[in-house]
């Protein structure tokens, strides 16, 4: 072949490798554009335990007495948001009484599953709807009969028996007229946190959160590109814990996530991050409080209307108070609110 | 030569890994044909996994092409707005919004715009001036990349982007029969 010809090609294949694209799939009610060839890692229950790679081509059932694994990407069997929300709509809500569609109710329904019997706290828009509480496994439900109709992003979160807030799973929601809205597989990931917030190097950490009851959790201990993982299970209230040896860690910065997976295979994303030190001392971390760390600007214990009104109000005015400034470089900005958007409690 | 075929497969290889970045994108509901009509172009967020908080920027627009009628904020996945979308000098459109809990989705819209064509020719519908933060708790820029609208209308309209897509295929298409047949030739 000639060199033109390589060139050639090459030339091609630059300019136009974005074309490249692996088969979708698409039925009435489904679709997988772009897929990607990613291989999952192993799922596990009480009785069983799949350690190989099955990559989405995959295709067929592998069961046992209390599980089965599903795999290849034609097993999905509802279209899943980037939070694993499951959105649907269908069902009447039952309070038309009338031929004009203004009568009509609007209805949207919640489940998922958080820590057992712990608060969990549902807004809309920012605003916040309402809190229920889970049951003594973690599961969780609902309803709201008076939403705005169109579509919203609706946010979830839960506070574990420490005080600490989950990640706020978002996902949009469409209420209409007459039609019930239903999110379904809300599974709001772990907390997790430290008992120290610097460990001398080779004493133990105690790394420790909440999950749903009877869960295994995925701990992550993250330091730079290197990231060690183990798998521990929660009690009958959800809660786990870990001590990790730090002898042979490297001096330095960590950070620890964790996500839960539940019999049946569903695993939840990543919860928060938590930060942690390996150096010289060991120094004690204070327990977390019902209060956000920052952005409660009116000391109320949440980061909510009032506090974006707050921020609002001293947006490109010069000298904001301390307080106010919430990344402390002497204006009020895009990146104060974005602190504020972190910490929402709604 | 052996030099710069090994620096393009290089790049070739590495060119797929590099539009890993949110994107703020246009989407219109009609391609306008001719002076006086009307259509919608609705901005989205596409996500690309990034999980967003906050995000502002600017549209800006040919006035003399292009005519705002009507801006509307719903639907939108926008939860409060920090500064609602106004419009600056007849011309461009500022917008400033707050996701709060962050947005995992992998898009959606932010806002959408109903406009009127007022000249001919070629017109371009640009974003200037974005920022979108992580949901981290530190305000963490976003790469963000922009997808900018450019409409020809009232000439043969060859800017669609299916129909630049269609004619791309049709050549590499010819290029490929092209080299096999060559290669063949030489084989024999």
């Amino acid at each position: 072949m000639s060199q033109g010809s390589k060139l050639l090609i090459l030339g091609i294949l630059f300019f136009f490798g974005w074309l490249t694209r692996a088969q979708e799939f698409t039925s009435t009610s489904y679709k997988v554009l772009d897929p990607v060839l990613e291989p999952g890692g192993f799922s596990t229950s009480n009785d069983y335990r799949l350690w190989s790679v099955l990559a989405q081509p995959a295709i067929g059932t592998s069961t046992a007495t209390s599980f089965s694994a599903k795999a290849g990407f034609l097993y999905f069997p509802e279209p899943s948001s980037g939070s694993g929300v499951t959105v649907t709509t269908g069902g009447s809500t039952g309070s038309s009484s009338g031929s004009s569609s203004s009568l009509l109710g609007l209805r949207v329904e919640l489940s998922g599953l958080a820590y057992p019997n712990r608060p969990v706290i549902i807004f809309q828009s920012g605003r916040r709807l309402g809190e229920t509480k889970a049951d003594a496994v973690g599961n969780f439900s609902f309803s709201l009969n008076t939403a705005t109709p169109g579509t919203s992003v609706f946010g979830v979160y839960a506070i574990d028996v420490n005080n600490i807030q989950s990640r706020t799973l978002t996902f949009p929601v469409t209420a209409t007229p007459g039609v019930v809205a239903r999110a379904v597989g809300i599974f709001i990931p772990p907390t997790i946190t430290t008992d120290k917030s610097e460990v001398k190097t080779g004493e133990e950490i105690k790394l420790f959160g909440q999950g749903p009851a009877q869960a295994m959790v995925e701990v992550e201990a993250i330091n730079g590109r290197q990231t060690s993982r183990t798998q521990v299970l929660t009690d009958s209230n959800g809660n786990y814990n870990y001590s990790l040896s730090t002898k042979g860690l490297t001096l330095g910065d960590y950070a620890s996530r964790a996500r839960s997976i539940v019999i049946g295979g569903s695993t939840s994303l990543f919860g928060l991050l938590t930060d942690w030190t390996v150096g010289p001392e060991t120094i004690l971390r204070k327990p977390a409080t019902r209060c956000p760390r920052t952005a409660d600007l009116n000391d109320d214990c949440l980061v909510n209307l009032y506090d974006f009104s707050i921020l609002t109000y001293w947006l490109d005015r010069p000298n904001p108070p301390l307080k106010v400034d919430l990344e402390r470089n002497q204006t009020i900005d895009l990146r104060d609110f974005s602190v504020a958007a972190y910490y929402w409690t709604g | 030569m052996k030099k710069l075929i090994l620096i393009l497969a290089l790049i070739t290889w590495l060119h797929p890994t590099l539009g890993l970045a949110a994107l703020l994108t246009t989407k219109i509901d009609h391609e306008p044909e001719k002076v006086g009509d009307k259509f919608k172009l609705e901005v989205w967020l596409k996500g690309e996994g990034s999980d967003i908080n906050a995000l502002e920027g600017m549209l800006i627009w040919p006035d003399d092409k292009l005519k705002l009628l009507e801006i509307e904020e719903a639907p939108s996945i926008i939860g409060l707005w920090i500064k609602r979308p106004e419009v600056v000098d007849n011309n461009s459109l500022k917008f400033s919004g707050l996701l709060p809990g962050g947005f995992l989705e992998e898009s959606g819209q932010l806002l959408s715009l109903n406009f009127e064509i007022l000249k001919k020719g070629e017109l371009e519908v640009r974003f200037d001036n974005t920022l979108a933060l992580l949901n981290d708790g530190k305000g963490t820029p976003v790469s963000l990349t922009v997808d900018n609208l450019i409409l020809k209308v009232g000439s043969s309209n060859l800017g669609s982007k299916k129909q630049i897509l269609f004619i791309i295929l049709v050549i590499i298409s010819l290029i490929i029969l092209w080299f096999f047949r060559r290669r063949k030739k030489v084989s024999v």
